[in-house]
């Protein structure tokens, strides 16, 4: 029972941060229509700027943080510029390239430029070890509990910008009816170069939540979190931000419980197997349009 | 009328789909506080016209005047900031939003009192307050269009261009779109009006033009073409017994 609660809770955290990556893949296919294949791979390479910062300044937690978000936004803000031809002429195909070539491009920078090409690891401080907290025979790292709390902090963060201010409503416009949206005088480019910024501080912060509860990075952690990310899009049917939180969080515990239970890693084939057959049975994916 | 109150001066435009040729050296103005109307059938090049100005399609030849100012080669953003909106063919409402973000997001460009903006609108239109958390894609076709005016005049427009308000709507819902019109320009909103109901047109406008496959063929006040032979037969056939 202790294995399962530990197991449980440690899967929705990982669903949480999950579901945070789903949230900017969706954004940015509602807004600029983009499935942005190579996003994981920038947001790890945040992850490897805050390791670059805290081995320069002999682990200091606050720089490293700071390196993180900042590099999220600019390699957001740096790499919109490069879709917006793609956007503008609807040419999906390409942008598709693009992305993948970005995130191939990023997975190339971190094995040869960082750490001999070795997976990275963060100090223990900013895992907070030692500090956990204990439940009878369940022990929570506070690592962990951190990261759960703002990972839910950021969705809410998230839906309320969305639906409650002008930008969000901007964001919402564009992604129902790019169309009507220029109509009412919205700038469609800077719009999409916004949902990119955003996507990529979400991105930076979502790193250092990575590096705080994994400790470690390696290259190729990219492409297995995209992966993820595209198997909880199809399963929530793209677009739909409601599906995709659940589908994460979903994906997260059963990850966890697989690899509480079941010899092997064998979490990608479960998860691919079971999105294949919904996508037989549903093949607009379980929760259907929706904005 | 003088050229002091001129409000879009268009001159000379032409716009081309690829190779075809959708508008052909269009001229027409509109001054303050005036209907203009423009008829035709489907496919003349009324809708054309209206995305011109609004730097949706750019002409390849002529102007396009607003206010005293060249706009044709301005981005849309900037013409809508400038004071000019449209309201497309079947209202352009979006309808996952609810009523009330459809009217905020008409005023994305206006720097006045927001709160005052939005009561005169909900004065205008009762039925919208009552219902303003209601998704607008739950509306019938005349309320729908009832929110694309509201949100038009939203950003307190200097030129309100509509594009086929009456269409597909109930005779009955059709005559108090007309009267939404009419009571507009009582105020002084200064109004462009792309219909294919020439009659009603003709009736409220002080200037009107023909079109026909892309060009201007007639123009003149809503009276004159309303008594004109031509007109008669062409567009107001089965109307005009009425």
């Amino acid at each position: 029972m202790e294995v399962f609660i530990a197991q449980l809770i440690s899967g929705i955290k990982l669903g949480t941060l999950y579901a945070v990556v789903v949230i900017c893949y969706n954004l940015l296919i509602l807004v600029t229509g983009i499935l942005h294949l190579g996003y994981a791979s920038l947001l790890v390479l945040s992850m490897y700027a805050a390791w670059f910062v805290l081995n320069a300044t002999n682990n200091n937690l606050i720089l490293g943080m700071m390196a993180a978000i900042a590099s999220g936004v600019v390699l957001g803000a740096i790499t919109a510029p490069l879709f917006l031809p793609f956007i503008k002429r609807r040419a999906m195909l390409e942008a598709l390239v693009v992305s993948l070539a970005l995130g191939i491009i990023s997975s190339d920078i971190m094995s040869h430029w960082f750490n001999l090409g070795l997976p990275i690891a963060f100090p223990p401080s900013l895992q907070m070890e030692g500090r956990s907290i204990q439940w009878g025979l369940t022990i929570i790292r506070m690592g962990e509990l951190v990261t759960l709390l703002v990972s839910v902090l950021i969705v809410i963060a998230f839906l309320y910008f969305l639906n409650k201010t002008k930008q969000g409503r901007i964001l919402r416009a564009v992604a129902q009816d790019t169309e009507v949206a220029r109509i009412l005088g919205i700038s469609v480019p800077k719009t999409a170069i916004l949902s990119f910024a955003l996507a990529g501080l979400i991105g930076g912060i979502t790193a250092i939540l990575f590096a705080m509860s994994t400790g470690t990075a390696s290259s190729i952690l990219g492409d297995s979190l995209s992966i993820k990310a595209l198997a909880v899009l199809f399963l929530a049917s793209i677009g739909n931000l409601k599906g995709g939180l659940i589908c994460s969080i979903i994906l997260g515990v059963v990850e966890s419980l697989a690899m509480g239970y079941l010899p092997g890693d064998w979490t990608n084939a479960i998860a691919f197997s079971v999105v294949v057959i919904i996508l037989l049975f549903k093949p607009e994916g379980l929760f259907g349009e929706q904005h | 009328m003088g050229q002091n109150n001129q409000i879009l001066k268009i001159e000379n435009i032409s716009i081309y789909y690829g190779h075809i040729c959708a508008v052909r050296n269009v001229s027409l103005s509109a001054h303050q506080a005036e209907i203009v109307g423009l008829i035709g059938a489907n496919g003349a090049g009324k809708s054309t016209v209206l995305k011109a100005v609004l730097g949706l399609q750019r002409s390849r030849t002529g102007f396009i005047q607003f206010m005293g100012r060249d706009i044709a080669k301005m981005s849309t953003e900037n013409i809508v900031a400038s004071g000019i909106v449209y309201v497309p063919e079947g209202g352009g409402v979006l309808p996952f939003m609810t009523i009330l973000e459809n009217l905020l997001l008409g005023a994305i460009h206006f720097k006045g009192n927001l709160h005052e903006r939005l009561s005169k609108v909900f004065e205008r239109f009762p039925i919208l307050k009552e219902r303003q958390n209601q998704q607008a894609g739950t509306l019938s076709g005349g309320e729908r269009q009832m929110v694309a005016i509201g949100r038009a005049l939203m950003s307190a427009p200097k030129l309100l261009m509509l594009d086929e308000p009456s269409l597909g709507l109930a005779p009955k819902v059709v005559t108090g779109v007309f009267e939404v019109i009419l009571n507009l320009q009582k105020e002084g909103y200064t109004i462009l009006l792309s219909e294919q109901n020439a009659k009603k047109t003709l009736l409220c406008a002080n200037q009107a033009y023909v079109f026909q496959t892309g060009e201007i063929v007639l123009n003149g006040t809503g009276q004159e073409l309303l008594t004109n032979p031509n007109i008669q037969q062409a567009y107001l056939g089965g109307y005009s017994e009425k």
